[in-house]
């Protein structure tokens, strides 16, 4: 998707951009820095880069790429300076703590250690996770987005899913169907 | 293809990215149990990550439009901090070179004077003595006072339009923030007046 970023008419077109991915915007960043309430201040950032940064958009090349590539850097950025900080969502139990029948069975419940067990992920492994799952890129996509080979995110994703695979054993196990 | 080369590739096949290895990978779940079950597993993982929430957002577009007028007001202090600096050195530049001024280091005496430099006096002048040479009577003073004072000039220019620039920016952001908020005020008013109104025909409908 290409787009006219020049904004004569007055910034209703910037409006109807943001209108447009402001969702995509917030599910992306709240999959990479896995906390809700940041990700309304996150969101604003990258709108005013885009807004900023708009004269150094060539309209030969896809909107979205370089939409995510200002999220991937706000979510960065917001990743170095709160590294200091343990991720950890409200209310969020011990990782490693394997939560009640019942509390399994619970939607919001399976839905926030999904989430967790994501957030939790190393910054490179996450990102592959989030824009190959979430955002539904293909793996070149990534690559091209990224700035590394397809080989790297390709591999990235296979250990990302095993490790999903371990921390969410709990949920999946539920889900797997019987082997025959 | 051994077990060992089919788990390593089961995650692009479940995300339908396998493509040259699709048939083979296929061929040996067909047999293998054990990576049939590895399989099953990360297809499950894929569909428990659908249950992660997803977070409604609004941007605030009057805050959003706040913030670049406070950043594109800081960049003009910025700015006009370094203009400053800039005219600032020259000024001393344009002082020292008009002025002719020298330092000497004399007879264990540091001198500053302004003018043509006098002419070493007797033998005990020391000619190896580190001076800061004037550049008076040089024939090129008169064309780099003449350079400096037309960068100086094309410097104020250049700092001059970009101000009108900023404040133009400022101007269109401004406005689109009062626009914003008397559309919100309009909108708050309406939502008023369809409160007052469903109030009134509840407690009319609860005293007939």
């Amino acid at each position: 998707m290409k787009a006219d970023l020049s904004w004569q008419d007055g910034g209703a077109a910037f409006e109807r951009l943001v209108r447009r991915w402001q969702q995509p915007v917030a599910r992306f960043l709240f999959h990479v820095v896995g906390r809700e309430d940041l990700v309304a201040d996150l969101c604003q950032e990258v709108f005013l880069r885009v807004y900023e940064q708009r004269g150094r958009y060539r309209e030969t090349g896809a909107f979205t790429a370089w939409l995510y590539r200002i999220a991937v850097n706000v979510a960065r950025d917001a990743g170095r300076r709160r590294r200091k900080e343990p991720v950890e969502l409200a209310g969020a139990e011990p990782a490693d703590a394997e939560p009640s029948p019942d509390a399994v069975c619970e939607q919001a419940e399976r839905g926030r250690i999904v989430a967790q067990a994501v957030a939790e992920l190393p910054e490179p492994l996450r990102l592959v996770v989030v824009l190959r799952h979430y955002e539904d890129m293909s793996f070149e996509q990534i690559a091209r987005l990224l700035g590394e080979p397809a080989s790297t995110i390709k591999s990235r994703f296979s250990v990302a899913l095993g490790r999903l695979r371990q921390r969410l054993r709990f949920i999946s196990d539920h889900l797997t169907e019987p082997e025959r | 293809m051994n077990c060992t080369e089919v788990r390593a590739a089961l995650p692009l096949l479940i995300y339908g990215e396998a493509n040259p290895q699709e048939a083979a990978l296929w061929e040996h779940l067909r047999h293998c149990v054990d990576c049939r079950r590895e399989q099953h597993a990360l297809e499950s993982v894929r569909r428990t990550l659908d249950e992660a929430p997803v977070p409604r957002i609004e941007v605030d577009l009057p805050r959003l439009y706040q913030s670049l007028a406070d950043r594109q007001a800081r960049r003009l202090r910025r700015w006009r901090r370094a203009a400053l600096a800039v005219g600032a050195v020259a000024a001393v530049l344009l002082f020292v070179f008009g002025l002719r001024l020298h330092v000497r280091v004399e007879a264990n005496q540091i001198l500053v004077g302004w003018g043509n430099p006098p002419p070493p006096v007797g033998p005990a002048s020391r000619p190896d003595t580190p001076v800061a040479k004037s550049r008076a009577g040089k024939p090129d003073l008169q064309e780099d006072l003449r350079v400096l004072s037309d960068l100086i000039h094309a410097l104020k220019e250049d700092a001059d339009e970009r101000d009108r620039l900023f404040d133009a920016r400022l101007d269109r952001l401004q406005k689109h923030v009062l626009a914003l908020q008397s559309q919100a005020d309009r909108r708050w008013n309406a939502t008023e007046h369809d409160v007052a109104a469903l109030y009134l025909l509840t407690s009319k409908g609860e005293n007939p």
